[in-house]
């Protein structure tokens, strides 16, 4: 019956089953042989004119796995960036496209498609690339002069028409310029006219750290925003909205390249890609490099790389242990300032009847020792505020006269000052150590904190157990990171550790809008109130003050003086205020290999290394000016 | 036994039957109840994998609308505009609508597009990214099944010696250690600390500039990048296979029918091969055919740690970015290879012992 029954069905025995699976295991390995090109890049052609290769890609031949030491006439420069491989990985150049590769305006995006200029934060001064000169004209305009004979890989001229394409096309995306622009012209092929709606000096910055692509890319789509624009249409409008998903769909299969390096497409693996020498740029006799080979992966994925010796710098943000490591292993690390860090954020909603008084805010400033703090979070590569101004205090002395720096409270780190205000105040320390207010309110708080950033997560926690001992009752709440800013905004947290000041413009405008709108003013819009900080306040230093004006007068007109003045109010008030509470300012602790591939880097006392380092990269500016060589 | 017989064979149905006998037929079906079973188990996992990660904390349009307002200042208004086109998504849709669309698309072959991605289908990235985790993770099972039945085989019939004790000491341990675990002390020692291994170019799925072809310099390539998520997953996987072969081998060891072979003298080779393997290996085969299911999920942790190019490395990247469509696409794939393979296993073990199919 057995034997009958198993014939009758098909007969499916063990060696047939074994040998069905040998099958599947060889089909297994077919398939991955056969279906698994993910760098096959979309076949979105740039443009039909450059088909049959442009020079970028034809010089970019595919290299084997790179070696890991330069060679003779193979200087190479080993970077580490993560980025996404295609087909989720593009090439559409335009800032704020999602998931480009390279996107601007990222350290290693500005050696393909070079900006107008970058900035030394130290010095104060810019270094032009594709722009030669600049300036505010009549009071409502801002003139680019463009560098005559720089040419792209394609071996066309580098014009104006390039530059109308690309803010065309960031007009498209609603790039932050537009708020301040209304008009773009080009007298002609090397002069470009921003004529301004709202005069402020960031539009100088807006304009010069703008990454230009070529026209030949981006024209018909330059031409199609001109069309929608100056049609009367926005954004929002059903046209607007079509464009704008075409134009974040559009997928060019290759960069035309201006600056000294372009990407090699068919190198690109979800490893590693290779960016070869681009020999039609302005600048690319004076790179010292023939090729870049760029290591994909966050902290995690990129740190065994760098022990290892295989890469030449890295910006990742890498625990204090990591940092060790590397320096044990020889790697030398350098620690540029950030110009921004970590604080504590006020629910003033909820806790109104407890913090509302800033001089219960000014103990808690003192209850908390800041370079403890900074110390446990980022070991070297973290300081204690030192003049609670909500900018940088690297950039105070820029834009504070020494005297007014003067009158600025520090507020040491004093447990027993700041009792004696709570003193003061009428508030008692309860049996159990807990301050109340004289009312009877508890100091017990909870800090909320992205639970993935693990430098944050660290600060709360020494926060949490500073004020804890102090006798405010702290505990920490972590959640994800994507629903931290939500939370905030929602005004679903009493403390919350988040960010203060701005690493990618030195102007103080933009600290005070991350301390005083960001989640605040603009938190309205998200259906919450966020801090619900009252703008309107009364002060010591002031008197009666509207911060949002004054925050919005900092940045206004071209004259700094007139800036200055208003800086400095802002600085005074928020330093009585304290309507966050900085706790550390964070420095790099970025990872520098020297010897094997590349020549020492300048010391660190080099104004260079006081570039924000992930605005104006150190790497790429040393190598734009030859600085950087190879061994 | 009786109901054996028409089980397994598609019913001879006269075609005067009404409908509902036929369905009561093919209900009574031993194929068909089980196909039904796995498809409803689809549906229901799919669906519940949709309310799942809606519930997740964060999404990614809020996160996009965060990044715009925080780092470019715009209004919320012109941020979640640009938002909406960008990512192609409106999660202030009702969900029982999102959930009706997606039901609907999923029916004719829609998996979506990727909301991080605009314009690339989540096909196209699964396409992009599953050959090589087959590759990887179905070359490792295979070979941890091929040498844990060697090794069990061999531990039974040297039950008690010192290569026994030894080899079930390595498969326990080896069972016990995650494999992600595993991978990162393979990185951290043998490639960075005692640098036996080059773990820099061994990074991906293929070298910079090696494409996809027939050649054997490709074959070579693709298993360099291979060999140590292959490791991981042959050697973590291993252990359980041994232990589960040794014990099976011992129970056939013990059965009347060696015991009479070997007094009609067969040799040991024939016993060990045509007896005692053939018997011992039977349950572990529908073992083996439930973990080919599990041959995506498990790459989840250990594709990132070698930055593979396999689906677990883009399933942990959609869900770090609340990738909806494409976590969707994943799990659904994970879910239907998973569902598929227990019916394989339930439909190839009937045959293989038709006293299960009799059984129901």
């Amino acid at each position: 019956m057995f034997n009958d029954e198993t014939k009758r069905i098909g007969a499916v025995t063990r060696r047939r089953f074994l040998a069905v699976m040998a099958g599947a295991a060889a089909g297994a390995a077919l398939a991955a042989c056969g279906g698994g090109n993910a760098t096959d890049t979309p076949k979105a052609a740039a443009n039909p004119t450059t088909a049959g290769g442009a020079p970028t890609t034809a010089a970019g031949q595919p290299t084997k796995a790179p070696a890991t030491t330069s060679k003779a006439g193979n200087k190479e420069f080993h970077s580490a960036w993560p980025y996404e491989v295609p087909p989720t990985g593009n090439l559409n150049m335009i800032q704020s496209i999602a998931h480009t590769i390279m996107q601007p305006p990222n350290i290693y995006a500005d050696l393909i498609i070079e900006p107008f200029a970058m900035y030394y934060w130290k010095e104060n001064k810019w270094l032009p690339l594709m722009a030669t000169d600049w300036k505010f004209v009549n009071g409502d305009t801002f003139t680019v002069n463009l560098r005559k004979g720089a040419k792209w890989s394609d071996g066309k001229d580098f014009t104006s028409k390039d530059v109308l394409s690309t803010f065309w096309c960031m007009r498209i995306l609603s790039q932050s310029v537009w708020k301040y622009v209304d008009k773009i012209d080009a007298p002609d092929a090397y002069t470009v006219n921003f004529h301004m709606k709202q005069p402020s000096t960031v539009v100088q910055r807006y304009v010069l750290r703008t990454n230009t692509a070529s026209d030949v890319t981006y024209g018909p789509w330059a031409k199609r925003a001109q069309d929608l624009f100056n049609g009367g249409k926005t954004i929002s409008d059903p046209e607007g909205k079509q464009l704008l998903q075409e134009f974040t769909n559009f997928k060019p299969d290759s960069i035309i390249a201006s600056g000294p390096f372009n990407i090699d497409v068919k190198s690109i693996t979800n490893a590693q890609f290779t960016m070869p020498k681009n020999p039609t740029a302005w600048n690319a006799d004076q790179v010292q490099f023939d090729k870049i080979v760029n290591f994909n992966g966050e902290t995690p994925d990129i740190t065994p790389v760098v022990l290892s010796k295989d890469v030449d710098y890295a910006t990742h943000g890498f625990p204090p242990t990591t940092d060790q490591a590397m320096q044990q292993a020889g790697i030398r690390v350098i620690r540029p300032p950030v110009y921004s860090g970590g604080s504590l954020f006020i629910n003033f909603d909820k806790l109104g009847n407890i913090l509302g008084d800033k001089r219960v805010r000014q103990a808690m400033a003192m209850a908390i020792d800041r370079d403890q703090n900074a110390k446990v979070t980022y070991a070297n590569s973290g300081k204690g505020v030192k003049y609670m101004t909500g900018m940088s205090d690297i950039l105070v002395p820029k834009w504070i006269s020494d005297a007014d720096v003067k009158t600025l409270n520090p507020y040491p780190y004093d447990p027993t000052k700041a009792a004696s205000i709570l003193t003061d105040l009428g508030w008692k320390k309860g049996g159990d150590g807990v301050w109340a207010t004289k009312d009877g309110q508890r100091a017990e708080f909870e800090l909320l904190t992205p639970a993935e950033f693990v430098d944050q997560s660290t600060s709360a926690q020494n926060s949490a157990e500073q004020l804890t001992k102090f006798g405010f009752k702290t505990v920490v709440r972590a959640v994800t990171y994507t629903q931290h800013p939500v939370d905030i905004d929602k005004g679903n947290f009493q403390l919350a550790q988040a960010g203060w000041g701005a690493s990618t413009n030195p102007h103080p405008f933009f600290s005070y809008d991350t301390a005083l709108f960001l989640h605040n003013t603009r938190a309205v819009n998200n259906g919450g109130k966020g801090q619900a900080f009252p703008l309107k306040q009364k002060t010591d230093v002031a008197g009666d003050v509207d911060l949002e004006k004054l925050t919005l007068d900092s940045a206004d007109g071209l004259d700094e003086g007139a800036q200055k003045a208003n800086v400095t109010k802002i600085a005074r008030v928020f330093n009585e205020l304290l309507p966050i509470i900085p706790i550390y300012e964070r420095y790099g602790n970025n990872a520098v290999l020297e010897g094997v591939r590349v020549q020492p880097w300048p010391p660190d006392d080099d104004p260079i290394l006081q570039n924000a380092p992930y605005a104006d990269g150190i790497v790429t500016m040393l190598m734009l000016t030859g600085r950087l060589k190879p061994v | 036994m009786g109901t054996a017989v028409i089980e397994g064979t598609t019913p001879r149905l006269s075609t005067h039957r009404r409908p509902w006998h036929v369905l009561a037929a093919l209900g009574g079906n031993y194929v068909f109840r089980r196909i039904g079973k796995a498809i409803f188990t689809i549906f229901f996992v799919s669906t519940l994998t949709f309310f799942l990660v809606r519930l997740l904390p964060g999404n990614p349009v809020e996160v996009f609308i965060q990044q715009q307002v925080g780092q470019y200042g715009f209004s919320y208004e012109d941020a979640a505009n640009q938002a909406r086109s960008l990512y192609a998504i409106d999660t202030t849709k009702p969900l029982p609508l999102q959930y009706v669309d997606y039901l609907s698309h999923v029916a004719r072959g829609d998996l979506g597009q990727s909301v991080l991605s605009p314009g690339v289908p989540v096909t196209r990235i699964i396409r992009a990214y599953l050959p090589w985790t087959i590759f990887s993770v179905g070359t490792g099972l295979l070979l941890a099944f091929t040498f844990g039945i060697g090794f069990g085989m061999l531990m039974a019939y040297r039950r008690g010696s010192v290569l026994d004790n030894a080899l079930s000491a390595v498969g326990s341990i080896l069972h016990s250690i995650p494999n992600y675990l595993f991978a990162i002390m393979l990185v951290v020692f043998l490639g960075v600390r005692l640098k036996w291994l080059p773990v820099t170019k061994m990074r991906g799925a293929l070298s910079s500039g090696q494409h996809v072809d027939w050649s054997l310099a490709f074959f070579r390539d693709a298993f360099f990048h291979a060999s140590l998520p292959i490791a991981t997953y042959m050697l973590t996987g291993i252990g359980a296979w041994m232990l589960l072969m040794k014990s099976s081998t011992l129970a056939a060891l013990d059965e009347d029918y060696v015991t009479v072979a070997r007094a009609r003298g067969l040799s040991n080779r024939r016993i060990a091969v045509a007896y005692v393997g053939r018997t011992a290996i039977l349950p572990l085969f529908a073992q083996l055919t439930i973990a080919v299911g599990f041959v995506v999920g498990g790459s989840f942790l250990v594709e990132p740690i070698f930055v593979y190019q396999g689906i677990g490395y883009i399933l942990y990247r959609s869900i770090q970015q609340r990738d909806y469509p494409l976590m969707q696409g994943i799990f659904l794939m994970i879910t239907i290879s998973v569902v598929v393979a227990n019916l394989l296993a339930d439909l190839l073990y009937s045959r293989l012992d038709p006293r299960i199919r009799s059984a129901g």
